[in-house]
């Protein structure tokens, strides 16, 4: 930029009227970037529509007249025992006992988002106190911690899993317990990381000096500014929980029959999806539409809470500005602007 | 046959290892039926000779020695290389009655020039003593070729109480044999006590030969005799099993079952093993010292069978014999049973639908179990249960009729003993969820019951136990499902009675049988599974015990002929279901299909009763097709 575009600049801002500026949160300006990002309003919906959906499971099986588990050997199988396809009857299919697959399916959802939910609450809630705990102590503690941290994140979670299941026999609480204990690792390490940086600012030196105690550091004046990586892990960590469970379900250790999960869904399926094309693709679909919608909406949180995210705002200034002229990555105005 | 071969929801007959249990599930289906008329793939024709059988197999029969050999698989390759003295003729029969299914389950002579009979002489002494004459020309492929003779069954017979590897079924034969179980009790002793011996090929040989089984004699290499115990109608059926092969001098060089046997088994039938490479390959060929003249049974069409092990997935099978790059398959492969209806449908010659003799599924009630106010102790309460499961809806959901047959006795069709009685019908067979509420109620559960469920964690059995759970939530009975893994803790708890009943560790629970031979058979069905045996192991997994249906047994197992027989295993089957001790569900059929090139006496239908599968000595290759 020359001298003389500097001199223009200023004299144009000069000349312009005043105007009062909206003093904004961070929090509305990360609302904000987030709704300008239709992939993540978009995915939202889709995740709002499935927990609808999910919630409205009982209403579907009354209009329907399908019950989750309620069999219909005479329409929802053939003689043969093959699988009734979609139709009137039953909207996405049956599957090879005769039960309805979409009221299924939306039972299946329940199990899935609750357990995204909840094993992803628990994760985050661990490895939110394991990270600080672990980042402002130093010392034995954070080598302790975080060896342990590095235990977890290697231990092949089947193989617990298949333990687990053989020893006290599986189930949806053994399902939680073990997605659980994985979910928290990855977030402890990174929140362990993110206050060890923090701990060594001047605020926390004042708050230190005037007396603060290191458990209100940590959790008043350290926990605030983690909550933006802490809130983007979580969010990945549901489609991740969703997932698993989904995994252990079809290899039997899971949810069991005949309650519907995802999982033990698709684990009934695989010997059906030559004759049943829809036993297969509609919880597929399910599982494929939820984890990406999950994914999607993590990727934009993480992006609206990084102003200096390129990915967001990309299109928008390759439309405003000409080539030629564009800037180097990160130095539009529109961010600036934001803020 | 305890699990020795069973049908899974693909059809895969599989061949857990001499299983001990037998219970367990597995059910399934099987597979569609062709009717009777589909017979051929190109008609029978002249035979023709030459060409490679090519077959395909999982794991194949793990070994090869007929001594424990215990599993289909198995004996489908024995077939070629180990005879007996009597054994099955290959057949074609589309149901389990009718002159087809009596010629299929009629014994013949094998190696014996006929099969003893009161009226040829052949049983003798109040039909204590049986006398099998051997037919001259049968040789082993020794070099030179040396003829097989009454010493080598008798070795058999010594071998199979070996300390290492035994044979698959002891009970039939110390329970008729004289002087059968002293044999075995002192082989035994000798090799557990303090001190003992270790037990070497050289060793166990030595003990053997040093030995004799009281009741086994030859009076001359081609006459072998054996005295039974006492009177027993099916005791040449007994005689038939695959285990009663001969044995050469040669085995004595080797532990039984060993790998090392593996690599020398000899051959006194059309083929002898030329290669096996564990895991990979077993090759067969023609074995030069076999006549045609000496052998009634089978042929020397196929100049090599080329088993290939290793495959897994039921529909690389289909689809390797749809494009001829494969003959057949081994009983431990099946085809997907979703393909069938498919297959039928488009009336493909090359698959075969054949009817069994098994109950599988049916479900076994633990009558020691404390659940639930002892509630599987009440009779009540069992025939509650009969009346409330939906059969229908699990017929349907195994593949239909045409895969399967709904059994309402506690014999199928096809055993001695069976009845078309149904004692706890049902409209339509789909369950009586008001008769069974009342049942329930008047033994003292108004409001339903909970009870345990165990079952095997595979697919088919979930969808069984499903089905099943589905129909008696009908009538206010909860199953909550116990899947454990099918050939490890579920063995554990089913067969660990009586200790896992009287804990409760499960009320019921799906089960499967199939029995070690067709027709005269009461003691390979009604007596393991209803007999009072509530022991470690035992096949009676839910400790039924009745003192009337013992005495019925007992009566049978002494019965002078098979009429007389079947008439007290009926008496024991209709006694069985009064008292509610199992519900039989359905009898899987046994669906088999093989290449276009595939041609036989009967065209592609080609079937032993006794090995549950293909007769690969009868089976030629249509030179035209490639």
């Amino acid at each position: 930029m020359s001298i003389t575009n500097i001199e223009a600049q200023s004299q144009a801002v000069q000349a312009a009227p005043v105007v009062m500026v909206e003093g904004r949160s961070q929090w509305r300006l990360t609302w904000r970037r987030l709704l300008r990002d239709r992939m993540a309003v978009a995915s939202g919906i889709v995740i709002l529509v499935i927990a609808g959906l999910a919630i409205a499971a009982p209403a579907f099986a009354a209009l329907t007249g399908h019950g989750q588990v309620q069999q219909f050997p005479n329409t929802g199988i053939s003689i043969t025992g093959a699988p009734t396809g979609p139709g009137h009857t039953f909207w996405l299919g049956a599957d090879e006992l005769g039960r309805d697959l979409f009221v299924r399916l939306l039972y299946g959802a329940r199990i899935s988002l609750f357990v995204g939910v909840v094993t992803t609450a628990i994760g985050t809630a661990a490895g939110v106190a394991v990270g600080l705990i672990a980042g402002y102590f130093g010392g034995w503690i954070d080598m302790a911690l975080s060896r342990f941290v590095d235990a977890v994140l290697a231990f092949p979670y089947i193989m617990l899993g298949l333990a687990l299941a053989v020893v006290f026999g599986p189930s949806l609480p053994m399902v939680i317990g073990v997605i659980s204990f994985f979910a928290w690792a990855g977030i402890a390490r990174v929140v362990r990381g993110q206050t060890i940086s923090i701990k060594e600012r001047e605020y926390i030196e004042a708050a230190r000096s005037i007396g603060a105690g290191p458990w209100r550091i940590m959790f008043i004046e350290i926990l605030p500014n983690l909550i933006g990586p802490v809130l983007v892990l979580a969010t990945l960590s549901v489609p991740a929980a969703i997932i698993f469970e989904a995994t252990l379900s079809f290899l039997g250790l899971g949810v069991q029959p005949p309650t519907a999960s995802w999982g033990n869904i698709l684990a009934g399926a695989q010997n059906y999806y030559s004759v049943a094309w829809w036993y297969l693709v509609f919880p597929a679909a399910a599982l494929l539409i939820t984890t990406t919608a999950f994914n999607l909406l993590g990727d934009g949180i993480r992006d609206a809470l990084d102003p200096r995210t390129e990915r967001l705002f990309a299109s928008r200034r390759s439309r405003s500005r000409p080539a030629p002229e564009a800037g180097p990555p990160g130095a539009g105005g529109t961010a600036r602007a934001e803020t | 046959m305890t699990r020795c071969s069973s049908l899974d929801k693909t059809g895969r007959r599989t061949a857990p290892r001499l299983a001990a249990l037998v219970v367990a599930v597995l059910a399934g289906a099987g597979l569609a039926a062709c009717s009777s008329t589909a017979t051929s793939s190109g008609s029978a024709g002249k035979p023709v000779y030459g060409g490679t059988l090519r077959v395909i197999s999982n794991a194949g029969p793990g070994e090869l020695d007929p001594v424990p050999t215990y599993n289909f698989a198995g004996y489908e390759l024995e077939r070629g290389y180990a005879r007996q003295l009597i054994s099955y003729p290959t057949t074609s029969p589309a149901t389990t009655s009718g002159p087809a299914w009596t010629q299929a389950n009629t014994l013949v002579p094998d190696v014996a020039t006929e099969v003893p009979s009161a009226a040829n002489g052949g049983i003798t002494d109040g039909g204590l003593l049986y006398t099998y004459h051997i037919r001259p020309g049968v040789a082993w492929n020794s070099s030179p070729p040396r003829q097989v003779t009454a010493d080598d069954f008798i070795r058999e017979f010594k071998a199979f109480c070996n300390p290492t590897f035994p044979v698959g079924n002891v009970t039939y034969y110390n329970s008729t044999i004289a002087g059968f179980a002293a044999y075995c009790t002192a082989e035994d002793n000798h090799f557990s006590a303090k001190g003992a011996p270790a037990a070497t090929a050289a060793s166990v040989a030595a003990w053997q030969d040093g030995h004799a089984i009281a009741g086994l004699s030859a009076p001359n290499p081609l006459t072998l005799q054996v005295r039974i115990m006492q009177p027993a109608s099916d005791f040449n059926n007994i005689m038939a099993l695959p285990f009663v092969s001969a044995r050469p001098a040669e085995y004595d060089r080797y532990l039984p079952g060993s790998n090392q046997l593996n690599q020398h088994i000899m051959s006194d039938g059309p083929y002898q093993i030329s290669s096996y490479t564990p895991n990979k390959q077993i090759v067969l060929t023609r074995n030069p010292a076999w006549k045609q003249a000496t052998d009634p049974l089978r042929h020397q069409y196929v100049d090599k069978v080329v088993v290939t092990l290793g495959t897994s997935s039921d529909q690389t099978v289909l689809t390797d014999i749809q494009a001829n790059s494969e003959d057949l398959f081994l009983a431990d492969l099946g085809i997907p049973s979703q393909s069938i209806a498919g297959l039928e449908g488009s009336h493909d010659p090359r698959l075969r639908i054949w009817p069994s003799t098994n109950l599988n599924p049916y479900i076994i009630f633990n009558l020691r179990s404390p659940n639930s106010g002892a509630a599987m102790s009440k009779l009540g309460v069992r025939q509650a249960i009969e009346y409330g499961v939906d059969k229908e809806a699990l017929l349907r959901v195994e593949g239909g009729s045409a895969l399967n047959a709904l059994l309402d006795g506690a014999i199928p069709p096809g055993n001695a003993g069976y009845t078309p009685a149904n004692p706890y019908a049902t409209p339509g067979d789909a369950g009586n969820p008001a008769k069974c509420k009342s049942l329930l109620a008047a033994a003292g559960y108004p409001h339903g019951l909970t009870l345990n469920y165990l079952y095997p964690n595979d697919s088919n059995d979930t969808t069984i136990f499903q089905s099943i759970q589905g129909g008696l939530r009908s009538c206010g009975i909860t199953l909550v499902g116990k899947p454990e893994p099918s050939g490890g803790a579920y063995f554990t708890d089913l067969g660990n009675t009586p200790q896992t009943n009287e804990l409760g560790t499960w009320d019921m629970a799906t089960g499967s049988w199939f029995p070690d031979w067709a027709g005269n058979n009461g003691r390979t069905v009604v007596q393991p599974i209803f007999q009072t045996n509530c022991v470690l192991g035992t096949v009676n997994a839910g400790c039924y015990s009745s003192k009337a249906v013992d005495s019925l047994i007992a009566e049978a197992l002494k019965a002078s002929s098979v009429p007389a027989a079947i008439k007290l295993w009926q008496q024991a089957g209709t006694d069985v279901m009064n008292d509610a001790a199992i519900v039989p569900l359905l009898s899987s059929k046994d669906a088999l299909y093989a290449s276009s090139r595939v041609k036989s006496a009967v065209g592609t239908a080609n079937f032993s009763t006794l090995i549950q599968g293909w007769d690969f000595t009868n089976i030629w290759l249509d030179p035209n097709t490639p």
